[in-house]
């Protein structure tokens, strides 16, 4: 942790947005919930309109501050970390729920509209946005925008990024811009495509580096009508991948809401903790949890094509898992991110990558060195299955006070391992910026794409190695 | 900038683990969790400042930074820490089981023994040892509740204590309760203007030496069977006091004993909604005790309608009564409780347990909100009394 002193405020704040820089404000903003370090801000500036934050971005743009953008800060990668100093807009007062238009299917929302404070609205309307993370009660709208969020609905519907409409950006010499249908006048948000390049994109998962984002325009999605879950084990990590890559091929996956791998040392934890008169040896090697959702008949359904298809790859159910876990987390409402530490009680880092199904066992061979290198931390490990394709999740636990320098290590060590076994960076921030500089032609262009909107380079620097 | 807070601060010491530990999830901050009916976690952050340093998450961030030997300006923390309610609710959400109200309540008691409580906490500890209340109302008043009524019961079977929310500021309430007890057939004493405060408002405050006296006061000067009590904030102190041989009950806690066992038979009229307050305090009740107030089951066995969802007790935030809110910033104050008052609509009446957040609630009602009543009120007003006594 970090002090800070009093230095005053960078920029004048708009009126009616609210400003601090008392250093016993400011160490609330020095982090998210990653192990990437922390940064020090001088001044916190918190916004109520999007027009505040057009004046904020002007005169820091004049100035050189560097600004941050902070939503619930539950982001795993340091994206809201202000390692250059300078401010942070904290985008909590820009909280409304806009519009939500059921004839077109669209929810508009602000940045700062916290995950459950729409489910509130929409919930008793039938409907849901698709994907919502597993820190839905802190995370917001915006946030997940910018870090691209994954959780239930990335096996229906691959990604959060993939469910937003349009957006509306300030860039960082105030221009307001709207994107997709929205950038026409008067149209509004109803179609993402069309008019040319996909602009919502650019700012998709660009950790807030390109321009800030003050709208979201999202689709609205019926909540199926009967939920389900099962637990499928399978003797190795390279079976569980053929099955999923072979539902991954067809369209099963439209009646499963989420789903979700682990690896033995998981499994074994979880089961024995709770039935140590168990076996461990008699556990599966790797074991899915399938959430399933839609009309009953089709889940039905579903249920009997991923029995069969995970039979034909070995596995069988696991209803123990299901019992002891899976249904409990899903159904308890008992969000991944409240699960992981229910078995350590500590902070925990996370490292996040995206890669190929079949990559699966590589992903896990990483895990499994990382903890045999590192054995003063508690490792554990999951993959969410998309649509296409899977996120990966490294997680170290770890005691801040003694085992902060080793955890550290241990984090940067096993994300150079997962390049080599094929994954790539995912929720890239801070975490992954070395990486992300490496992509060269890549970088290059995210290089000129940035020096034509943020000239000054006072938005993020150091996310996305910008 | 007053001075750096470098000195060793002892009382955070025994929080390591939750300054360490803390995965600044946010979640203590403003949580929305519909399925647990959490809607905004915390009243402070809700309707007093927008900003994490009000929160659970701010105090272990300023806990850490203190104990790491950060120079913080500690009339300013000060600010930001009695601002808590003290309501728990933080706790409720932490995902791995911390304790950021505890660490708000430490980091209180370490800037109270530095000399940094804000001026309204200082006159709160002033009025508790002047008139030996919170209110700062003169201790020959206190027993005024009572009027008429005989408060030195031949073999008294109940110590009825009000508390002093009760005794000052609903004493219709503290005459209910008595008339119910005496129907049921208890012997009630009380002390009258004898009796003073039980010292829990010293201890939420920070003045942990302060509360430990009164209730070395208690110990000295009260001999009871039984207590009864209308302050469930008072319930812990009383419990403490006069240790583990001398029953403590809140009065919703006697009443359901007095359903139970068929002292006393009330029905509630079927056609009227009642809303049951759950109070924070209530809940931290359940943990000291094991056994939250048991409101909604009293309301339960005489037949009341209760439309409140009683799935949601668990996550009550705080009504602005609790803590040192109401003193440091009434305003916000309010407005928590007008925020309580807004799930009321849909009843006709609503119940507290709790006399400290019935007078504050009904205080911050307006004329179109539903009345706002104690338990013993509210059976007398509105429901139909049997019983054997």
């Amino acid at each position: 942790m970090i002090g800070a002193t009093v230095l005053g405020p960078l920029v004048r704040a708009p009126d009616g947005a609210l400003s601090f820089d008392e250093p016993v404000d400011l160490l609330t903003y020095q982090r998210d919930c990653s192990a990437v370090a922390a940064g020090v801000a001088t001044q916190v500036i918190r916004p109520s309109e999007a027009t505040q934050i057009a004046g904020v971005l002007r005169e820091a743009s004049a100035a050189g501050v560097p600004v941050y953008v902070r939503g619930g800060g539950t982001m795993y990668a340091g994206g809201v970390n202000p390692h250059a100093g300078g401010l942070v807009l904290d985008m909590g007062g820009l909280d409304r729920v806009l519009d939500i238009d059921v004839e077109r299917g669209v929810v508009t929302v602000e940045p700062g509209v916290r995950f459950g404070t729409l489910a509130q609205l929409l919930t008793p309307l039938g409907l849901t946005i698709g994907i919502v993370p597993s820190t839905a009660p802190s995370a917001t709208i915006g946030g997940a925008a910018a870090a691209h969020a994954l959780g239930t609905g990335s096996a229906r519907f691959q990604s959060f990024a993939d469910q937003v409409v349009g957006l509306e950006v300030v860039l960082a010499d105030g221009t307001l811009l709207r994107t997709g249908s929205a950038a026409a006048r008067d149209a509004g948000f109803f179609h993402r495509y069309g008019i040319g390049p996909d602009l919502t994109g650019l700012f998709l998962g660009g950790d807030a580096t390109l321009g800030v984002i003050t709208k979201i325009a999202l689709w609205l999605h019926p909540l199926p009508a009967t939920r389900a879950t099962g637990c499928y084990g399978f003797a190795d990590p390279q079976a569980a991948a053929a099955f999923l890559s072979e539902l991954q091929r067809g369209e099963t996956l439209q009646h499963v809401w989420y789903a979700s791998g682990y690896e033995a040392g998981s499994v074994r934890a979880r089961v024995t903790a709770a039935r140590p008169d168990i076996d461990p040896a008699t556990l599966p090697g790797f074991c899915l949890g399938f959430d399933y959702g839609g009309e009953a008949g089709d889940v039905t359904q579903a249920r009997d094509r991923v029995l069969a298809t995970a039979q034909r790859h070995g596995g069988r159910e696991f209803p123990l898992f299901n019992e002891l876990y899976f249904d409990r987390l899903r159904n308890d409402q008992i969000y991944w991110y409240s699960f992981a530490g229910y078995f350590s009680r500590s902070r925990c880092g996370i490292l996040m990558a995206s890669l190929p199904t079949a990559r699966m066992p590589a992903f896990l061979s990483v895990l499994n060195a990382s903890r045999a290198a590192e054995p003063t931390l508690v490792w554990g490990g999951a993959v969410v299955v998309c649509r296409r394709g899977l996120h990966g999740g490294v997680m170290a636990f770890y005691d801040e006070a003694t085992q902060w320098p080793a955890a550290q290590a241990a984090m940067q060590a096993c994300a150079a391992a997962l390049r080599e076994a094929g994954c790539i960076p995912y929720k890239s921030g801070k975490m992954w910026a070395s990486e992300v500089r490496r992509m060269d032609s890549y970088h290059a262009t995210l290089r000129r794409i940035k020096a034509a909107l943020d000239p000054a380079g006072i938005l993020s620097p150091g996310n996305l190695g910008l | 900038m007053s001075e750096g807070a470098t000195s060793a601060p002892a009382r955070l010491g025994a929080f390591a683990a939750d300054l360490y530990h803390c995965a600044d999830c946010g979640y203590c901050v403003d949580a929305v969790w519909v399925e647990r009916g959490i809607d905004h976690v915390c009243p402070t952050i809700g309707h007093h400042a927008p900003i994490a340093s009000y929160s659970g998450r701010g105090f272990i961030a300023a806990a850490r930074a203190w104990v790491e030997g950060a120079a913080l300006d500690r009339d300013v923390l000060a600010e930001r820490v009695f601002a808590c309610t003290g309501c728990g609710n933080c706790e409720q959400v932490c995902p791995i089981g911390l304790r950021p109200a505890q660490v708000g309540a430490a980091l209180r008691e370490e800037l109270v023994a530095t000399g940094h409580a804000p001026a309204s906490v200082d006159k709160l500890r002033a009025a508790m040892r002047t008139h030996g209340n919170p209110h700062a109302r003169p201790a020959a008043e206190r027993g005024a509740w009572a009027g008429e009524l005989s408060f030195a019961a031949q073999d008294a079977t109940v110590l009825y204590a009000p508390g002093c929310a009760c005794a000052y500021t609903a004493p219709g309430e503290a005459g209910a309760v008595v008339a119910l007890m005496a129907r049921a057939g208890e012997r009630v004493a009380f002390r009258g203007d004898a009796d003073r405060c039980c010292g829990a408002p010293l201890g939420e405050a920070g003045f942990v030496d302060d509360a430990a006296y009164a209730e070395q006061r208690l110990a000295h000067d009260v001999s009871a069977v039984c207590v009864v009590t209308s302050g469930l904030e008072c319930w812990p102190a009383w419990h403490r006091a006069l240790g583990a041989d001398t029953p403590v009950f809140s009065f919703s806690a006697w009443l359901l004993a007095a359903l139970e066992s068929g002292r006393l038979r009330i029905a509630a009229p079927p056609s009227l909604r009642v809303h049951a307050f759950d109070a924070c305090a209530s809940r931290r009740r359940g943990a000291q005790s094991g056994t939250p107030d048991p409101l909604r089951e009293v309301l339960a066995r005489m037949g009341a309608v209760v439309v409140n969802d009683a799935r949601f007790a668990a996550a009550a935030v705080c009504c602005g009564a609790a803590g040192t809110m109401a003193g440091l910033a009434p305003d916000s104050a309010q407005r928590m409780a007008q925020a309580r008052l807004v799930d009321v609509a849909h009843a006709d009446v609503l119940v507290a347990s709790d006399t400290r957040c019935g007078t504050h609630l009904a205080a911050a009602a307006d004329a179109g909100t539903a009345p706002v009543v104690g338990l013993a009120a509210f059976v007398q007003q509105f429901c139909t009394i049997g019983g054997d006594g």
